[in-house]
C-alpha cells in the first residue's frame, strides 16, 4: 500500500523581470497552475524540452524559489509556508541532485568536505564518525575511500555526478529531486548512472522525481510520467500508456523524435517555429501556434482543461467532446 | 546537541597538520616558479632584517654625527649619511620595521572592512548591494591618498591613525573586488545546494563564499602591501604619518630630496629598498595567484 509522499497543487512560479523606475516589469510565467503527486517508492518523470519551467518547478518544490503561488505538501504536511527551521527540518527528507556537476560541487573543498556536509548540518556524529559514512557512501557509489581527499576537478563528469549523489544520500533522504542528472554525461556513462539510481531505490527506500529532457531516461526510469510545455502540465499518466498510446499532440511529438532503428525519420512529426517567448504566452491553448492537429478556433481562443483520457491527462482540445 | 565547530574541532591535531601540509604544498608551488622564488625569498629577508634589526644595524638610526654630515657611502658608512650624519643603512634597516609594520596592519584593516562588505553586499544583493555598493562608489569616488590624507587630517597624524587611514582607504578597493567574487559565487549552484541542504546564510558565506573569494583577496592584499607602503611613504612625507625621528623608508627618502643633487645616495638607497620590498610583494602576490587555485595546480585526472 503505497501513500502519496509529494502533492503539488496549483504551483505557480512567475519571475518578474526589467523592473525599475518608471518602468513597468514584465512577468514570465516559468510554471503555471502545476499539480502532481509522487507515491512513497515511485519514480515520476517530469519532462519537456529546455525552458519549459521542469527545473524551476524542481526548485520551487524544494522552495529554493518561493512558488508565487499553489501548496506543496510533503508527507502530508504544507511546507509552502513553513518557516525557516521547519524548512531545514523537511529539507533532510528532501534532496537534489543538480544538472551541472562541475558547478554544483564548490571546487575549493575536498571532497569528504562536500559529502560531509550536510552531516556537518544536520547529525550529531563525531568527526570520526562522519569520516566513517563519507567512506561507506563513496564506496556505495563505486569511489574508493581515498578519493575523499581530492578536489572536484580532479573527477570526471560522470564521478562528479556521483559524488553529488552521495551528498544527496548522507542523511537518508526519502525524496531525490534530480534536475537533469544525465544531462552532462555520454550514453554509456549514462547508463552506469541509471544503473546506480535504481540500485540506490533498492537499497534505500528512495521516491525519485526525475526532471529530464531525455525520453529514453524516462521510459527506463520512470512509472510515471508528466510532459511540460511552456510551464504547463499538457499530459500525465503511467510512462508505460505514455509512451505506447501519447494522447496530446506535443507528446506524440516528442515522442516521434526519439531516434529508432529501423524507422524513417520521415515518420517524425516536426514542429514547426520556435517556443513562444514565455514573457507573451499565446491566448487559448498555449501549444496552438505549433500544433499540427490543431481544430479550429477554439485552440486559439479557449485554454483547454485537463482531461481524463483513460488514466491519462491530457490538455487539450481533442478530448473535450464527450 | 551539534558537534560542528567547536573548540576541539578548531585545535584538533589533525587540523594542524592538514593546515601545515596546505601551506607547505603552497610554499612549494610557489617556489616552482621564478618570480614565486624571488618574491618569496625577499620577503622572508626584509622580514628577517626588519625583525633583527637591533641586531644587524650598525648603529642607532637616531643618533646623529654632525661632523659626518652628507658623507657618501664609504667603509665606515656603507650606504653614507644624511643632513644630521645619521647612518643610511642603519636607517633603512629599522625602515623596514616601520614600513612592513604600516603594510601589514593597513592591508589588514583594509581587508577586514573591505572583504566583509563586499560579501554582503554580493551574497544578498538587493537593498543591502545598493547601499553599500553606493557606499563603495562614494569610496572610490576619492583617490586612494586624497581619501588618506582626508582621514589622517581627521584622526590627526600618528603612525597608528595613518594605518587606520590607509586601510580605511583600501577598503573600498577590497570591497569592490569581494563583492563581484562574491556576487558570482552565490549564484554558482554549489550554493543553491547548500540552501537545500539547509546550510543558513551565515554558514554559506563562510564555508562558500568566502573560499571562492580568499584567492583574489590575498593576493590583492599582498599587491596593497606595496601600495599601503608606498603611501604612508608619500603621508609621512607630507608630515602626516611616521614623525621624525623615526626612520621609515618614505620618511628617509622625503629627508634626502633637498640634497638630492649633492648627496644622492640619500635618496637612491631608501628607493630601491622601496622598490625591492613592493616588487617581493607584488611577485608573491603573483605566485599565490597561482597556487592557490587548485584548478591551476599538477594533478592528473582520475580515468
Amino acid at each position: 500500500m503505497s501513500s502519496t509522499l509529494l502533492e503539488v497543487e496549483n504551483l505557480s512560479k512567475h519571475f518578474e523581470s526589467g523592473g525599475g523606475f518608471l518602468r513597468g516589469s514584465t512577468k514570465t510565467h516559468a510554471v503555471n497552475d502545476v499539480s502532481l503527486d509522487v507515491q512513497e517508492g515511485e519514480v515520476v518523470g517530469v519532462v519537456g524540452e529546455s525552458g519549459c519551467g521542469k527545473s524551476t518547478l524542481g526548485k520551487s518544490i524544494l522552495r529554493l524559489h518561493e512558488p508565487s503561488s499553489g501548496r506543496v505538501t510533503f508527507d502530508s504536511k504544507d511546507i509552502t509556508n513553513l518557516d525557516p527551521k521547519g524548512l531545514r527540518d523537511v529539507r533532510k527528507d528532501m534532496q537534489m541532485i543538480f544538472q551541472d556537476s562541475a558547478l554544483s560541487l564548490n571546487p575549493r573543498l575536498k571532497v569528504s568536505r562536500i559529502i560531509d556536509e550536510p552531516l556537518r548540518e544536520h547529525s550529531t556524529m563525531s568527526r570520526e564518525e562522519r569520516r566513517h559514512k563519507v567512506s561507506e557512501l563513496l564506496e556505495e557509489i563505486g569511489l574508493k575511500p581515498e578519493h575523499s581527499e581530492r578536489y572536484p576537478h580532479e573527477f570526471s563528469g560522470g564521478q562528479r555526478q556521483r559524488i553529488g549523489i552521495a551528498r544527496a544520500l548522507t542523511l537518508n533522504p526519502r525524496l531525490l529531486i534530480a534536475d537533469e542528472p544525465m544531462s552532462g554525461v555520454d550514453v554509456s556513462v549514462q547508463a552506469q548512472l541509471i544503473k546506480l539510481f535504481n540500485e540506490l531505490q533498492d537499497e534505500y527506500n528512495l521516491t525519485y522525481l526525475i526532471i529530464t529532457h531525455d525520453m529514453n531516461v524516462v521510459r527506463y526510469m520512470t512509472d510515471r510520467v508528466v510532459v511540460m510545455y511552456l510551464g504547463e502540465i499538457v499530459e500525465r499518466g503511467p510512462t508505460e500508456e505514455v509512451f505506447r498510446d501519447p494522447k496530446h499532440p506535443y507528446t506524440k511529438a516528442l515522442l516521434s523524435a526519439i531516434p529508432t532503428p529501423g524507422k524513417e525519420s520521415g515518420d517524425r512529426i516536426l514542429l514547426d517555429g520556435a517556443v513562444p517567448d514565455p514573457e507573451d504566452p499565446p491566448q487559448g491553448c498555449s501549444f496552438h501556434t505549433r500544433c499540427p492537429e490543431k481544430i479550429g478556433d477554439i485552440c486559439e481562443q479557449q485554454d483547454p482543461a485537463q482531461f481524463d483520457v483513460n488514466g491519462q491527462h491530457a490538455k487539450c482540445h481533442l478530448y473535450d467532446e464527450p | 546537541m551539534k558537534t560542528r565547530n567547536t573548540f576541539y574541532d578548531v585545535v584538533d591535531k589533525r587540523f594542524l597538520l592538514g593546515l601545515y601540509r596546505r601551506i607547505n604544498s603552497v610554499v612549494k608551488d610557489v617556489m616552482r616558479t621564478r618570480k614565486g622564488r624571488f618574491g618569496l625569498v625577499t620577503i622572508v629577508l626584509v622580514t628577517a632584517i626588519a625583525i633583527l634589526a637591533p641586531v644587524l644595524a650598525p648603529y642607532d638610526p637616531a643618533s646623529q654625527n654632525l661632523t659626518a654630515r652628507l658623507t657618501s657611502p664609504n667603509t665606515t658608512y656603507l650606504l653614507g649619511t644624511d643632513s644630521y650624519g645619521r647612518d643610511i643603512l642603519s636607517r633603512i634597516i629599522y625602515g623596514f620595521r616601520i614600513s612592513l609594520l604600516i603594510g601589514v596592519v593597513s592591508v589588514g584593516v583594509g581587508v577586514a572592512i573591505g572583504t566583509i562588505m563586499g560579501t554582503v553586499s554580493g551574497y544578498y544583493g538587493g537593498w543591502v548591494d545598493e547601499i553599500i555598493g553606493r557606499l563603495i562608489d562614494i569610496m572610490l569616488a576619492f583617490p586612494f591618498l586624497l581619501l588618506a590624507l582626508i582621514i589622517v587630517a581627521v584622526l590627526g597624524p600618528s603612525i597608528t591613525n595613518m594605518m587606520i587611514a590607509v586601510g580605511i582607504s583600501a577598503a573600498p578597493q577590497f570591497a569592490r573586488l569581494a563583492r563581484g567574487d562574491a556576487l558570482t559565487a552565490s549564484e554558482k549552484e554549489f550554493v543553491t545546494a547548500a540552501d537545500s541542504i539547509g546550510r543558513s546564510h551565515f554558514s554559506i558565506i563562510v564555508e562558500h563564499i568566502i573560499p571562492n573569494i580568499f584567492t583574489s583577496v590575498v593576493v590583492m592584499a599582498t599587491l596593497y602591501m606595496g601600495r599601503a607602503i608606498i603611501i604612508s611613504a608619500a603621508l609621512s612625507f607630507l608630515g602626516l604619518g611616521v614623525q621624525p625621528p623615526t626612520p621609515s623608508l618614505g620618511l628617509i627618502l622625503a629627508d634626502g630630496r633637498d640634497f638630492i643633487a649633492l648627496a644622492p645616495w640619500i635618496t637612491i638607497a631608501p628607493g630601491l629598498a622601496i622598490v625591492l620590498v613592493v616588487l617581493g610583494f607584488n611577485l608573491l602576490g603573483d605566485a599565490l595567484n597561482d597556487a592557490l587555485d587548485p584548478e591551476l595546480q599538477t594533478g592528473d585526472k582520475l580515468q
